[in-house]
């Protein structure tokens, strides 16, 4: 085994040769100017890659780049509060209407006296359902409901588009 | 503010102190723009991965293990978003990267003029480029972005002794230039 080929005089300045390995090498080093000379130049290369400079980005750059994460964050928080407030108004109209169902359900007559067969009661509470909801979709309250969609069907083209938007954007820093 | 640990950076940040994250990016921008630059040989081109490496580790910081550290983390962002820039313009690293078995000849292309041996740090930096792609991104993440070979092992997806010997090669090869053309004796 050659006792200072390059392999050993870089596991030397890597301080990874064992013991008995390191004695030889020492000796070796002494004897040989030439080993010495090349242990040095390895030697320095190293020292020199240690300290080497690390390539510099512009000085405007944090600043800009906080500055994006900072508008990045704002927009992620309004987008959720906008979400929210949707859901809300939602919730809101839903419970709405379920209550006006509800009340017009116990506002309707109550069969009068006698026994009613089970079918019967049956029927009546379907038809005590379904009356309230035939009421909901005459007249004036259709166009409530329709405003009501026409919200949800604007809101979903909303979020339809900003999909677009991003992943045209995605695509378009990829490239 | 300046002397926390990364760990107590990122935990202020998802507290809330989004502008902590400054700390962050001053920290690593230089030793990650370092990396990229090397890996894209482009500057403009680096600074907007690096840009794209910060807001995708801030986005991510959730997924981010406490126990782990920042840096390997980070600079496997930093790898892993240059890689997908460089198949995208298809330019595959792998080609380079393939074996440990190329052969480092930089003496036929290198043109020594005297002004450019006055500084070594400056020739030796510039040396690095003409080293192969894979023993430059070694010799930059081992001496500038301070990894272990086990780091560096793990991100290239290659073995350890493989990291070793690249290690070694590309100190050889700017040993063998510098005696060569006689920098030793001059330095020394």
């Amino acid at each position: 085994m050659n006792t200072l080929s390059d392999e050993i005089l870089n596991k030397y300045i890597d301080n990874e040769l064992d013991q008995a390995t390191l004695l030889i090498v020492r000796e070796e080093l002494q004897r040989s100017e030439e080993g010495r000379k090349r242990l040095r130049a390895l030697q320095l290369v190293h020292n020199n890659l240690k300290n080497m400079e690390e390539e510099a980005v512009s000085s405007l750059f944090t600043p800009m780049l906080m500055k994006k994460i900072m508008k990045k964050s704002k927009s992620k928080k309004e987008q959720r509060f906008f979400i929210l407030s949707v859901s809300s108004i939602f919730v809101i109209i839903a419970l709405g209407i379920l209550s006006y169902i509800v009340s017009l359900i116990f506002a309707a007559p109550q069969s009068t006296g006698g026994t009613v067969s089970g079918a019967q009661e049956i029927v009546n509470i379907i038809e005590n359902l379904v009356t309230p909801i035939k009421n909901l979709l005459k007249g004036a309250n259709i166009s409530a409901i329709g405003s009501v969609f026409s919200l949800g069907l604007l809101i979903s083209v909303y979020f339809v588009m900003d999909l677009i938007k991003h992943k045209d954007r995605n695509l378009s820093r990829q490239h | 503010m300046k002397n926390l640990t990364d760990l107590e950076v990122i935990k202020s940040v998802k507290k809330g102190n989004q502008s902590d994250y400054e700390i962050i990016i001053d920290r690593y921008k230089n030793k990650a723009f370092s990396l990229i630059k090397r890996m894209l040989k482009n500057e403009m081109e680096a600074e907007e991965v690096l840009q794209d490496c910060f807001i995708k580790a801030y986005d991510s910081l959730n997924n981010f293990r406490m126990e782990a550290k920042f840096s390997t983390w980070f600079y496997r962002i930093v790898y892993n978003t240059t890689l997908t820039r460089l198949s995208n313009k298809k330019r595959k690293i792998e080609s380079e990267m393939s074996s440990v078995e190329d052969h480092l000849n930089l003496e036929s292309d290198y043109d020594f003029k005297s002004s450019e041996k006055k500084d070594l740090s400056e020739f030796i930096k510039k040396m690095i480029q003409k080293l192969p792609e894979n023993y430059s991104l070694v010799i930059t993440m081992f001496y500038m972005n301070e990894m272990s070979c086990e780091e560096i092992s793990e991100m290239l997806g290659t073995s350890v002794p493989n990291v070793k010997v690249m290690l070694h090669r590309s100190r050889n090869a700017l040993k063998d230039l510098m005696l060569s053309n006689n920098y030793v004796m001059e330095v020394l």
